[in-house]
């Protein structure tokens, strides 16, 4: 009895032992041609290419074909002992997938499609340390995107390109797309969809940065050396951005690589940059950085010294500029699944002219000194610092946690006196200005967001934030004048003299929250949508406002080649710029909404075919309708900096609109890539205090028209060329003429001088002995030296100015 | 390599240029223009002409046709022969407007398009709060009207109420000279400041500071001062009048003393002095938004620090909101206060 027991038991035992496995394996994930494929990128090291419209979804292979089986019985090749094709074969039989070993990479395509050749190019262009996801994220996007108006541009497009004065730059790359307008001639400015250029959302990282040009908008902030990727969104907005009605740029840096130290040094007309990466823990930890500055005070600081040297009476001139960024991260892997990254940003110009003249004045043997002089001094830029943690609490959810401080700054000193001796009194008269200016905004934020995968249907992110935005300006005037009696016979007279002082600053805080969520949802294999939806509230001590923003965005798949695309976008700005003139030069404030001031809210509707056609052909046609309310001009007395004292009474409201339609096709083949664009657009705007009625805009080019070519010759050689077209910006000029005084009639009714040029750059690759790359650039700006408009004066007769002739550039650049 | 060289230089070669100056858009016809300040102390102007297309030719004169109405009720105007000129015609109306008319002008010409304004009459000017007082003497930096190379400033704090957020206001300061002759006076000396004494004047008004004008970048205390009347007007919202207002003007303090002396010789029988006194009076207009917008329109058309045809600075207009033409047709209630001596 005893053993019938014993054996019962251990027969029980071994029975439940078999039905939990039999359970444990009828709860099993199903595997997936993803998870396979992961296996298989760890056993083997390769990466796979693959369009995103690719269901990876689906049971991999026949039935039994887990190549992670480690029984075998099946007769499958297992993960460690079947070659890469037999494992290959396994999982994609019958799949409809078929594959295409190129080096270290995996290219799969349909089983239908004939070739593989558009991956090509970017296999070449990347490194083996770039990750699948990096690849496919670059193919067929504009297709796959459910968003509209969705631009991406890897950083390996800025560097081949054009390097205008020292570098390839991020705006200047921006303003040729669709749908942008660049203001004025080489400057930074970006009015997209009929915006005013202060409306863009500049992501470095997931941090909003404000200023983003150096010398007057010549250079954008963005080191192009230091950039990962950059998504460019025009229109259907995804509800994960919101703060700027016009434009969203996020860019993100590249992390250091975690196993080896190389880098970058290049020097161009304009500055030089380093950057520099490598590990600090292999494996574990990482840096880059990079470091860009101006270097020509290098020679006017010399060379003022040599002609101060000439100057008689100890008269001196002084001149600098000076133009630096730095940016670094430090990147921190706790495990595959958890990572911390810290994003430094640090970017400023200086600007410092003046000039002293002493003066001597004798008076019956006495002899007297002042001087008669100014000096200027300009400071401004941004200081951006984030702290970055990702978590994958799976593989399909993660966590993005960031609390950053961001300030954008700028201050003007300005020192004018004057000292001379009066044509009619023993007297020497002194007057001097003092003037600091300054316009500062901190903003101190933490912000969390979700993406989570429930299913293949269904792609979620949700996020919240709280912003602390710091307003902080001010302005400071004095003047002292007084006349000084330098004869004692006058001493008892009563000496003309003032002193006056003025000062204004402000200091609000805006504290602002906001929430979104967003689906990516998969409605059928055909049809696809992006549904979000966000709220902002924000408020200063005059009452909270709000704003509830619906996102949608429809894709509709005619077919693997073609898709049709819809969306509906609201925006809404709560900061808003005050400045008195357009050009990108630091003598402006960004102030908060308030009840005279009301937020900016945006309406945008867009659609679009996307087509990609035979021979590399891609073509996309988008339109475009937006309205904008709240708008502001500034209608100020100052025309450099402006009032304080009552800046909400500074600013004009009124309404915008913008609507057109843009075209783009590309061409690509292993060696040429060519892409033409087009726009058609209107942009208006209705202030009732300015005009009664709609009028265009300054930036309302009617036509703008872009051919943009690149060419490999050979490994050692490559051309750039782009030609720019646009119909010429607008101004006002006075029509009509009443007892001697000009009139105009409604504004910006003259249009300048419609807009071209072309630009040519060339590369000059080689490898050096030790093995690095070399650049040599020449890159010639407005290469038919066109003088295009930069602006229009009347003075009895129609004077169009133009400034900018050809500008050849030489840059090199090592990589090592 | 030579080759692309090459091709580089033949590209320059063949497309570098130049261009400058391009053709004036000439507008085809001139343009009704209208500059009217309907008040509601009987002393309404309007002045009406053709404008000439700038660049084009002079415009024959036309005959403007014009009607003005307060509330559907006719606005008699009156010809103004003293103020017509060559090219503007000049009325005047002496009819009492009220608070709260719609007031509409209408006008044709012929061969022009028929243009039509409307505004409104503000509301009666609430009694604004004035404190006057000298501030200082300080040297003349334009020696010329001062005999002794010093001037002073004479200045008006002018308080509104405050719950006057988004009306508009002029601020004027008139100046009246008054003369006393004490002796005797030279013969015809009496029959000339007799004919000086009392004519009212708006002053010039002295810029707020020399914070202001003076090469600085900012503006601490912005203040708008337009040409009104033949005279300075400082245009401002009300909002930014109710920490009180500062309205300067320069005086010449020893032209109280004007003149002194005697004709004949030493004879004190013929001594004489003659005094000039000056007495001033501000003058409030609360302004119709149409007048507002357009008066601040060419101010920043005139006065504006960077030149505006740069293009750099926000958009230049002529505000109108003469449909079809150009000028202006507003509105203001007025209040004066009483008239006070310079001491």
């Amino acid at each position: 009895m005893p053993r019938v027991l014993i054996i019962s038991a251990v027969i029980l035992m071994l029975l439940s032992q078999s039905l939990e496995a039999g359970d444990a394996r009828g709860v099993q994930e199903p595997v997936t041609l993803k998870s396979q494929m992961e296996l298989i990128h760890k056993r083997f090291g390769v990466n796979f290419v693959y369009d995103a419209s690719l269901d990876l979804g689906q049971i991999a292979g026949q039935v039994g074909n887990d190549v992670s089986d480690q029984s075998g019985n099946d007769g499958n090749p297992r993960p460690d002992s079947g070659s890469l094709e037999q494992c290959l074969d396994a999982i994609f039989a019958g799949t409809g997938i078929k594959y295409q070993i190129m080096r270290k990479y995996v290219v799969l395509t349909r089983s239908e499609c004939r070739r593989v050749k558009d991956y090509e190019i970017l296999i070449e262009e990347r490194t083996d340390t770039i990750p699948e996801a990096r690849i496919t994220a670059y193919v067929d996007r504009q297709i796959n995107a459910t968003q509209t108006g969705l631009h991406s541009i890897d950083f390996k497009n800025f560097a081949k390109g054009f390097a205008m004065l020292s570098s390839p730059d991020v705006i200047k790359e921006i303003q040729i797309l669709p749908g942008v307008s660049g203001g004025t001639e080489l400057l930074s400015g970006m009015y997209v969809h009929g915006g005013d250029g202060k409306d863009n959302l500049f992501l470095l990282d997931g941090v909003p940065l404000y200023h983003v040009s150096h010398l007057a908008g010549l250079l954008s902030s963005f080191n192009t050396e230091m950039l990962d990727g950059l998504d460019f969104y025009k229109s259907g907005f995804p509800s994960r951005y919101g703060g700027k009605t016009s434009s969203v740029v996020d860019i993100t840096t590249r992390q250091g690589d975690m196993n080896s130290y190389h880098g970058s040094f290049g020097i161009g007309l304009l500055n030089g940059n380093l950057q520099f990466e490598g590990p600090i823990v292999p494996g574990k930890t990482s840096f880059n950085i990079g470091v860009r500055r101006s270097w020509f005070d290098m020679f006017t600081i010399p060379a003022l010294a040599i002609v101060n040297s000439t100057l008689p009476y100890g008269e001196t001139i002084r001149f600098r500029y000076a133009m630096t960024d730095i940016n670094a991260s430090v990147l921190h892997m706790f495990s595959p699944d958890s990572r911390l990254t810290l994003n430094l940003y640090c970017g400023s110009d200086f600007i410092g002219f003046g000039r002293d003249n002493a003066k001597v004045q004798y008076w019956e043997g006495e002899r007297y000194t002042g001087n008669d002089g100014h000096d200027l001094k300009v400071r401004w830029g941004n200081v951006l610092a984030s702290l970055n943690w990702q978590k994958d609490f799976s593989e399909d959810l993660h966590l993005r946690t960031i609390l950053y401080y961001t300030r954008v700054n700028n201050r003007i000193r300005l020192t004018n006196n004057s000292w001379e001796t009066d044509q009619s009194y023993p007297a020497i008269a002194e007057y001097t200005v003092e003037e600091e200016n300054f316009g500062r905004l901190h903003d101190i934020a933490a912000k969390a967001d979700v993406d989570w995968l429930p299913s293949e249907n269904h792609h979620i992110r949700a996020g919240a934030a709280f912003t602390g935005h710091l307003f902080r300006s001010g302005s400071d005037v004095s003047v002292r004048s007084f006349v000084k009696w330098v004869d004692p016979e006058y001493e008892s007279e009563d000496i003309g003299q003032v002193h006056e002082k003025d000062s204004v600053s402000l200091a609000v805080n805006l504290p602002e929250m906001s929430l979104y969520a967003e689906d990516e949802l998969r409605l059928a294999d055909w049809l696809k949508a992006n549904v979000g939806l966000r709220y902002v509230m924000s408020g200063t001590g005059d009452g909270l406002r709000h704003s509830l923003e619906p996102r949608v965005a429809l894709r509709f798949h005619l077919s693997p080649r073609a898709a049709l695309k819809a969306s509906y976008s609201e925006m809404s700005q709560f900061v808003h710029i005050l400045q008195a003139n357009y050009l990108d030069i630091p003598m402006s404030c960004w102030m908060p909404s308030t009840k005279l001031i009301p937020p900016s809210p945006s309406r945008q509707i867009a659609a679009g075919i996307y087509v990609d056609m035979p021979y590399g052909i891609s073509l996309n046609v988008e339109g475009y309708w937006k309205s904008m309310r709240n708008i502001y001009e500034y209608c100020g007395i100052s025309g450099i900096y402006p009032d304080l004292a009552a800046w909400e009474h500074e600013l004009l409201r009124g309404r915008g609109r913008s609507y057109g339609a843009e075209v783009e096709i590309s061409w690509r083949t292993p060696k040429t890539d060519v892409s033409a664009y087009y726009t058609l657009s209107w942009t208006e705007r209705m202030f009732e205090e300015i005009w009664h009625d709609w009028y265009p805009a300054r930036n309302d080019n009617r036509h703008k028209f872009t051919i943009n070519a690149t060419h490999r010759f050979s490994r050692r050689f490559d051309m750039y060329l782009s030609w720019n077209y646009h119909s010429g910006d607008r101004t006002t000029i006075p029509t009509q003429i009443v007892d001697g005084k000009e009139y105009f009639s409604n504004p910006y009714n003259y249009k300048l001088p419609d807009y071209h040029r072309l630009d040519v750059g060339f590369n000059f690759r080689r490898t050096t002995r030790r093995g690095n790359e070399s650049i040599w650039n020449l890159s010639i700006y407005n290469a038919y030296c066109r003088m295009n408009p930069m602006f229009a004066m009347y003075d009895s007769e129609l004077i169009v100015m133009s400034a900018i002739p050809v500008i050849p550039t030489f840059s090199y650049t090592l990589r090592f | 390599m030579m080759k692309y060289i090459y091709s580089i230089c033949l590209l320059l070669a063949l497309f570098a240029s130049c261009e400058e100056k391009v053709p004036f858009p000439v507008e085809e016809t001139g343009r009704i223009y209208v500059n009217a300040m309907m008040t509601d102390d009987g002393m309404s102007r309007v002045d009406v002409a053709v404008s000439q297309p700038l660049g084009g030719a002079e415009p024959a004169f036309a005959d403007v046709t014009l009607r003005v109405t307060a509330d559907g009720q006719p606005v008699e105007l009156i010809r103004d022969v003293e103020q017509t000129d060559g090219s503007v015609l000049s009325y005047y109306s002496e009819t009492p407007l009220s608070s709260g008319q719609k007031l509409v002008l209408e006008a044709e010409a012929e061969g022009l398009p028929t243009v039509r304004s409307e505004t409104l009459m503000p509301e009666s000017v609430p009694h604004a709060e004035v404190i006057q007082e000298e501030v200082v003497s300080f040297k003349d930096d334009a020696p010329g009207q001062s005999m002794n190379g010093m001037k002073s400033l004479w200045q008006f704090s002018v308080s509104m109420p405050e719950d006057l957020d988004d009306e508009y206001f002029g601020l004027q300061v008139l100046k009246r000279k008054r003369y006393e002759l004490k002796g005797n006076v030279p013969p015809g000396y009496e029959s000339f400041y007799g004919a000086q004494d009392g004519i009212v004047e708006v002053d010039d008004l002295y810029y707020d500071t020399q914070l202001d004008g003076n090469g600085a970048f900012s503006s601490v205390r912005p203040e708008m001062i337009v040409g009104y009347s033949g005279g300075d007007m400082l245009v401002s919202k009300a909002s930014l009048l109710q920490d009180g207002c500062v309205l300067r003007v320069t005086v010449y303090p020893e032209k109280r003393y004007l003149l002194e002396g005697s004709y004949g010789g030493s004879d004190p029988e013929r001594y004489y002095e003659i005094y000039e006194y000056y007495e001033y009076m501000i003058k409030v207009l609360r302004l119709s938004d149409q007048a507002y917008n357009y008066f601040r329109s060419r101010y920043m058309a005139e006065e504006a620090d960077i030149p505006i045809h740069l293009g750099f600075t926000p958009v230049t207009y002529t505000y109108t909101n003469v449909v079809g033409g150009i000028g202006i047709f507003g509105a203001a209630s007025v209040y004066e206060t009483e008239w006070t001596e310079y001491e």
